[in-house]
């Protein structure tokens, strides 16, 4: 479970987040919405503990991620929007190296390294330096350094970018089957029929301000999200 | 505006890093690396002021020029080697430029321009002191001003388009095979030992007594036309010769150009081909290591991956390698031809060698105090630190994986050269240890430091890993920072010697790197965690 309350981020004048609060419950797939600049990629940076906030808590499963860090990041995994990861390693020493920050298992890795990379087709390019990656290949492998060490929790910037229609469909799989499991999915998006379909209540921000939140068939109505959405962008 | 002018704005809009990193305040981002290349540029200009002095008594004041042009010449040759390839042929923006209609001698020549306004902050420090100091013992005429200025802008010119070409024939070699880093580092480190040959053949061939520069100053006149050029302009000015140096700069540059731009496509297209292993039954290693493990080789193959950031650190411990081997084999050798060298040598081959401990640490501590591997170490993670910051990983620990990862590529050299230096020399087992303490501390304070100054200075947005290696405000600071404190400790370790003894001269030599260490350590303990929380990718 994730509890955001009151949170607030500047940048000189500029308010990047202002007094959000929402929370995002056990088993629940929740998609975090907003245009360019909105603020999306700061509340998630505030929540993996990238960057900090300067008012407000996020807790995360209980936790704060302001005194307890390290506690709330054994719980989660975090994928970036752009996925730079370490260019000179093989791919599979990268997500051995995350696995190991997690201290998981040999029998668990091997498990869902085994199985992520079939379903994303990669499973012959683990020995491969991830410099040689397209950025679908290199988000495959951050998906994969992510889901292997099997989170509680699991926070996604535009999780869908330069993926194949495949691996798109597998990734959405394996978020209900986390969620199926008691697992909280949080993820930001700028496409807008994966959250119609995918989530079950969603966020949506304008100017670091939180300007709806709720169910997505409560937020949606007789509409399409896509309208709701481009509505609240035209309300001033 | 014209399409090199938009080039030339877009390609140096990054800034020269050193003064370019996320300080609070504007002054905050340049005030630090300033005030230390300033302080650098008046220690210089204090000894060429005295130089010059001595030299106006022999009767050969010009020698100052020659010397600091060549001196000057030869810092930015030897780094321009090892650095030239990274700055050509690998920006982040190659993919953008090369898409664009801009035709590839431009590029080629947006990029020496960064790389020349870079270089220039040598001539601040060196050549300028030499120019200054010239004209406050010579009278000097208007023309002066005139050379000097030119002078202060054309001296990187040549080195710069000589190291240009020798690191677009690195590039061009490596980019054919499949372990392009190992063959750059090779042939990085090839081109240095040609460089250091040739320069030590010119000493030797020349037929002068050693001690006297003003001799020294003529025979690099003799080979080398830019420092000839300086000392015939600034002594009898002539337009004719002024017009001739300028336009041999010039066509210098046209040449480098010419040459770099006409294979440019083709290194930078080879450059980013990756072999891939095809095996479609590989076997995966799943093993598990523990965080510390896990991040220090993380650590150790991003250095030994990245050819401009081992070459550069890696020249100081292969110079340890050469003056350990040096000393145990030739030190009947080197003594007798330092005592040459002095009027008057107050010491025998037998009594210096009974200081061989004190020379042992001495040489630990210009080899490990100049060794700033931590300086970039941060920087260098770029965008990926995010990621790195996302796991549950303390900030401390990130931190101390680093200087272990630095220590453990610095320690095993300097320990294995003090112990063959113990075997040769036979002292005694109380000052190895205090030798093996020095080994230990000494890398451990400049690892600590270094981390803690890319802490303060850190950029993870750099167009290459040549930049942040060498160009960094962190790598800047730290070098600046790493002279004086060799400075410092060799005369502590010699003051203290003579002062106290061997033995507890080098005791309290190592109590005083032992305290640092310590103190440098829990600062980090301290603050390393909320340090990590501010920096954000």
């Amino acid at each position: 479970m994730i509890v955001i309350k009151n949170v607030s981020k500047r940048f000189g004048e500029k308010k990047a987040l202002d007094k959000v609060s929402f929370e995002v419950k056990d088993g629940e797939i929740f998609g975090f919405i907003g245009h360019n600049g909105a603020g999306k990629t700061t509340l998630i940076k505030s929540i993996c503990g990238i960057m900090d906030f300067d008012e407000g808590r996020i807790l995360i499963n209980g936790k704060s991620i302001k005194t307890e860090p390290i506690a709330c990041k054994r719980e989660m995994a975090y994928v970036p929007d752009d996925p730079e990861l370490y260019e000179d390693m093989k791919a599979i020493s990268f997500i051995n190296f995350v696995c190991d920050m997690y201290d998981t298992s040999e029998e668990v890795r091997e498990r869902n390294i085994k199985r992520y990379a079939k379903m994303f087709e990669i499973e012959n390019e683990l020995q491969n330096e991830i410099r040689s990656f397209s950025h679908g290949m290199k988000q495959k492998i951050a998906l994969i350094a992510a889901l292997s060490h099997e989170p509680k929790v699991l926070i996604m910037d535009e999780p869908f970018v330069g993926l194949d229609p495949k691996a798109i469909f597998d990734m959405k799989e394996v978020m209900r089957e986390i969620a199926k499991r008691g697992g909280t999915i949080f993820f930001s998006t700028h496409i807008l029929d994966v959250a119609e379909k995918l989530c079950d209540r969603v966020a949506i921000v304008k100017n670091g301000q939180i300007v709806e939140v709720g169910d997505m068939k409560k937020i949606r109505g007789d509409k399409s999200l896509e309208k709701v959405f481009l509505e609240l962008e035209a309300n001033e | 505006m014209s399409k090199l002018t938009s080039l030339l704005n877009a390609t140096m809009s990054g800034g020269i890093q050193i003064f370019n990193y996320r300080g609070k305040t504007k002054r905050s981002r340049w005030l630090m690396p300033t005030l230390l290349a300033v302080l650098m540029g008046v220690l210089i200009l204090i000894s060429a002021v005295g130089m010059t002095a001595e030299l106006k008594e022999a009767g050969g004041e010009s020698a100052i020029l020659s010397i600091y042009a060549l001196v000057t010449t030869i810092i930015i040759v030897t780094e321009g080697i090892y650095k030239s390839g990274d700055l050509l042929f690998k920006p982040r923006d190659n993919d953008m430029l090369l898409a664009m209609p801009i035709k590839k001698p431009l590029i080629v020549f947006a990029r020496m321009v960064k790389f020349y306004a870079f270089e220039m902050l040598y001539c601040l420090i060196f050549l300028l002191p030499a120019l200054i100091a010239y004209a406050m013992n010579v009278e000097v005429g208007a023309s002066y001003f005139l050379i000097a200025i030119t002078m202060m802008l054309l001296i990187p010119v040549i080195p710069i388009a000589v190291s240009c070409v020798i690191g677009f024939i690195t590039s061009a070699i490596s980019s054919r095979f499949k372990h392009k880093a190992v063959l750059e580092v090779l042939l990085s480190f090839g081109f240095l030992v040609i460089c250091a040959i040739l320069i030590l053949n010119v000493n030797s061939a020349s037929d002068f007594d050693g001690r006297s520069a003003v001799t020294i100053g003529n025979r690099i006149t003799e080979f080398y036309y830019p420092a000839a050029a300086l000392v015939r302009l600034a002594t009898d000015f002539e337009i004719g010769q002024y017009l001739l140096f300028v336009a041999i700069n010039l066509g210098v540059v046209a040449v480098a150009v010419f040459l770099v731009s006409r294979f440019y496509f083709k290194i930078v297209t080879r450059l980013n081909v990756i072999r891939k292993n095809g095996n479609v039954d590989a076997k995966y290693s799943f093993r598990k290591r523990s965080q510390t493990l896990a991040m220090v080789r993380k650590e150790l193959t991003r250095y030994f991956k990245t050819p401009v950031w081992l070459t550069n650190t890696a020249i100081g411990l292969v110079i340890f390698v050469v003056a350990v081997g040096a000393v145990c084999f030739k030190f009947d050798d080197l003594v007798n031809s330092l005592a040459d060298s002095v009027e008057e040598f107050p010491l025998t081959v037998d009594e210096i060698r009974a200081f061989v401990p004190s020379i042992t640490v001495a040489m630990v501590a210009f080899t490990s105090l100049l060794t700033f591997i931590t300086a970039p170490m941060i920087s260098l993670e770029g965008k990926a630190f995010n990621m790195l910051k996302s796991l549950p990983i303390s900030g401390v620990k990130i931190i101390m994986t680093k200087v272990l990862s630095a220590m453990i590529l610095i320690v095993p050299v300097t320990a294995v050269g003090s112990l063959l230096m113990f075997i040769k020399f036979q002292f005694s087992i109380l000052d190895l240890v205090l030798v093996l303490l020095a080994v230990a501390f000494m890398p451990l304070v400049t690892e600590l430091v270094g981390i803690l100054v890319d802490l303060k200075y850190a950029r993870f947005d750099a167009e290459s890993d040549a930049v942040t290696v060498r160009q960094s405000a962190s790598v800047m600071v730290a070098t600046f920072m790493g002279l004086g404190m060799v400075l410092l400790t060799v005369s502590l370790i010699f003051g203290l010697v003579f002062l106290a003894g061997q033995t507890a001269g080098l005791l309290m030599v190592d109590a005083v790197f032992v305290i640092v260490a310590l103190f440098l350590y829990f600062t980090i303990v301290a603050r390393g965690d909320e340090k990590i929380v501010k920096l954000v990718a």
